[in-house]
């Protein structure tokens, strides 16, 4: 069954058509929940309540866009929605604090497990924005309007960000690694 | 951004699909059980919006049966009232029966007179004869 059916069999409310499209796009979407909240079983709480907002909701869908994409879109929200009950975003850091110059690092592989290693070590603040501008491709401006937070301290955070995880690569002297 | 920072944050993006991991068996069954809910929920408002909808008509349908009925009924009678207002002329005559009409007190008064004239005297002879008693109904 392709997307469209699937979708139309959703709006139905077919059980089934809800198992196929959870089968489908669930384990992708548990990996964007992991890469913003670090619990395990928190991601999973935060896919529930997303999928069934999905599933809810799918009567706005309008065929505009892809399908994975709006259901990304969801995820993320419920992300960020989990994040900020327990997590204040509006951490200041002067852009004139951070120092931009920091070694560049050339890594040819990265695994999963060293994606989540390295993701936990940041701070929510960094980690969340890493995740919105690296990944997910958001501008500063979309950040800032997401978490409610200035653009210069969506900017400044992403910089230490990166500079948190060049020098946790350089740590763990990761196999590939090439500091130069 | 040098190159190499570029090859370093998106070695991240491309990377991240290993994240990728189907969750516990038990998120769904979570997820089923809150859809059933839902479900539940929606067939429970669709319920009472339709007996709601189906009260307001069968309210409307009934009041509307009882005025046509009220109207054939009571109708003609009604109007019937409304061109001799039998009421008010059973007022009228009840009103009438406490008013002091002047023409009958004085008739009335003559004949009292007329009655209650001093006894004359006649010869002592004659025999006193008591007057006549007084008739003071109309």
């Amino acid at each position: 069954m392709n997307d469209k059916k699937l979708i139309e069999a959703c709006r139905r409310q077919d059980r089934r058509a809800q198992r196929a499209l959870y089968d489908k796009f669930s384990p992708h979407m548990f990996g964007v929940c992991k890469r913003y909240v670090k619990n395990k079983e928190d991601a999973e709480d935060v896919l529930l309540e997303a999928f069934y907002k999905v599933f809810t909701n799918i009567n706005q869908f309008k065929g505009e866009g892809s399908f994975e994409g709006w259901i990304r879109r969801i995820v993320i929200n419920e992300s960020l929605m989990f994040l900020r009950k327990k997590h204040n975003f509006h951490i200041r850091v002067e852009l004139n604090q951070v120092d931009a110059q920091t070694p560049t690092t050339v890594v040819q592989k990265l695994e999963a497990e060293d994606i989540m290693y390295f993701l936990d070590q940041l701070p929510t603040g960094y980690r969340t924005i890493f995740n919105l501008y690296v990944i997910e491709g958001y501008k500063h401006r979309e950040i800032a309007e997401l978490l409610g937070i200035s653009i210069n301290t969506s900017k400044s955070q992403l910089i230490l960000a990166k500079k948190r995880l060049r020098a946790l690569l350089e740590e763990a002297n990761y196999p590939g690694v090439n500091v130069k | 951004m040098t190159r190499h920072n570029k090859d370093f944050f998106e070695l991240f993006k491309e990377n991240s699909y290993k994240l990728d991991e189907q969750p516990t068996p038990r998120t769904w069954k979570r997820l089923e059980r809150r859809l059933d809910a839902h479900k539940r929920q929606n067939r429970y408002q669709t319920n009472w919006t339709l007996g709601m909808v189906a009260a307001v008509l069968g309210l409307v349908v009934l009041v509307g049966l009882l005025s046509v009925s009220y109207e054939s009924n009571l109708g003609p009678a009604l109007a019937e009232e409304e061109a001799s207002p039998r009421y008010l002329e059973e007022l009228a005559s009840i009103d009438n029966e406490g008013e002091i009409n002047p023409v009958k007190i004085m008739e009335f008064q003559k004949h009292y007179q007329e009655k209650t004239s001093q006894i004359t005297e006649g010869s002592p002879q004659q025999k006193l004869k008591p007057a006549e008693p007084l008739d003071l109904t109309d």
